[in-house]
């Protein structure tokens, strides 16, 4: 089984590797002695990065008051680990998001993730959990494993699409029946290969059954929910518009009242553009 | 004649006028019964609002009581029990967005 996740991922050199500027921050966010100035310098090397990462952190995600004009500002204001979670996810969208695809629309692809990103961030917030911006990206990045279906496996991918879009199939259980696998275990594989922490890696891999997360329930727990909110009231990823199965035991670990969804959704709807037009510019101006 | 968003639109709904492009040419002529693969047309061509009228034949749009988004919402929800509390949430917010929605196509 992981040799066919592996063999797949080795063979998109599109996905298999991130840029080098990426592959630092992520050494730094695996290393607690990381400090402000490596991060100032890291950032250096991608001023498009830069200029990405402070239109986020000038935008309604975070509604800072007065405007912050230096990453250094950016790491006092919102925290060293924080920021990397950010670059990481403002990058690795930056990297793939041009990818083509005549499977799907790529532009729903990335709004849905995007959306998913926000609204785990939310339920995050709400249940008082630490780093919600480590939620935004486990759920930015929670169906990254489909983009590799789609490049690597066009047909088998196009027949599971199929089969969720004309025969109502559930799209996990098609591709679990076409590949022996299914696009969350497939990114889950390819953000370990990026050496991802498993506080990521875990909850894409279990987003869609969230029960069987060993070390991070409810952050699995939370991109569930976060996937089956977005998709009920944006769409999904795909053409299917079909809600993923919920898992009751998921939505009964979080604990949250259904009173915060609204609330919730109310945020989301107000970042997203602002958060569309800081990472994904491209689809903005489309 | 209901202009509906295509994100209230569903498949079986019937269309009571031509899409065309922004070309002018006829994308889907009036008496379509809308499939999955029309509304992906739709969207690759950036089809934002279509007509869809309550009152042609074998249109499931006026049948459901609570509106045209009924049998969309049925649909979409099909792998969940609607009377969990969290699905049931989703569903008064998702009429709401389509209540909203389609009063801003018709203005």
């Amino acid at each position: 089984m992981n040799d066919a996740l592996q063999a797949l991922i080795a063979d998109s050199p599109e996905l298999a590797s991130l840029p080098e500027v990426v592959m630092r921050a992520v050494d730094m966010i695996n290393d607690p002695r990381t400090s402000a100035s490596d991060i100032g310098a890291v950032i250096r090397q991608d001023p498009a990065l830069a200029m990405r990462l402070l239109g986020l952190v000038n935008s309604s995600f975070y509604g800072f008051p007065s405007r912050i004009e230096t990453i250094s500002r950016a790491v006092t204001v919102i925290g060293t680990l924080e920021l990397l979670d950010l670059i990481l996810g403002a990058s690795v969208i930056k990297a793939f998001a041009g990818l083509p695809s005549t499977l799907v629309n790529m532009h729903k692809f990335w709004s849905h993730s995007l959306y998913t990103g926000l609204v785990t961030r939310g339920l995050a917030v709400r249940h008082r959990a630490p780093n919600p911006e480590r939620y935004f990206v486990a759920g930015l990045l929670h169906d990254v494993g489909s983009l590799v279906l789609y490049l690597r496996r066009p047909e088998q991918a196009g027949q599971a699409l199929a089969l969720a879009r004309d025969e109502g199939a559930v799209l996990s259980d098609a591709e679990q029946a076409l590949f022996g696998f299914a696009h969350a275990e497939l990114g889950a594989e390819l953000m370990g290969n990026w050496k991802l922490p498993p506080a990521l890696t875990e909850p894409v891999r279990f987003h869609h059954q969230p029960s069987a997360a060993v070390n991070y329930p409810l952050e699995s727990a939370l991109v569930h929910l976060a996937d089956v909110i977005a998709s009920s009231v944006m769409g999904c990823a795909t053409d299917s518009d079909h809600v993923p199965p919920l898992d009751e035991a998921a939505w009964q670990l979080t604990g949250l009242s259904v009173n915060v969804i609204e609330p919730v959704l109310a945020d989301a709807d107000g970042e997203f553009a602002d958060v569309r037009s800081a990472l994904l510019p491209e689809a903005s101006a489309a | 004649m209901a202009h509906l968003t295509l994100d209230a639109v569903c498949t079986g709904m019937v269309l009571e006028a031509d899409v065309t492009n922004s070309g002018g040419h006829t994308l889907l002529k009036a008496g379509t019964e809308l499939s999955a693969r029309h509304l992906t047309l739709l969207r690759a061509h950036g089809i934002a609002v279509v007509s869809i009228g309550p009152n042609v034949p074998g249109n499931g749009v006026a049948a459901p009581p609570g509106g045209p988004g009924d049998c969309c919402l049925a649909e979409r929800f099909r792998h969940n029990d609607t009377a969990h509390p969290l699905i049931g949430e989703l569903i008064r917010l998702c009429e709401a967005r389509q209540a909203a929605s389609t009063m801003a196509a018709g203005k």
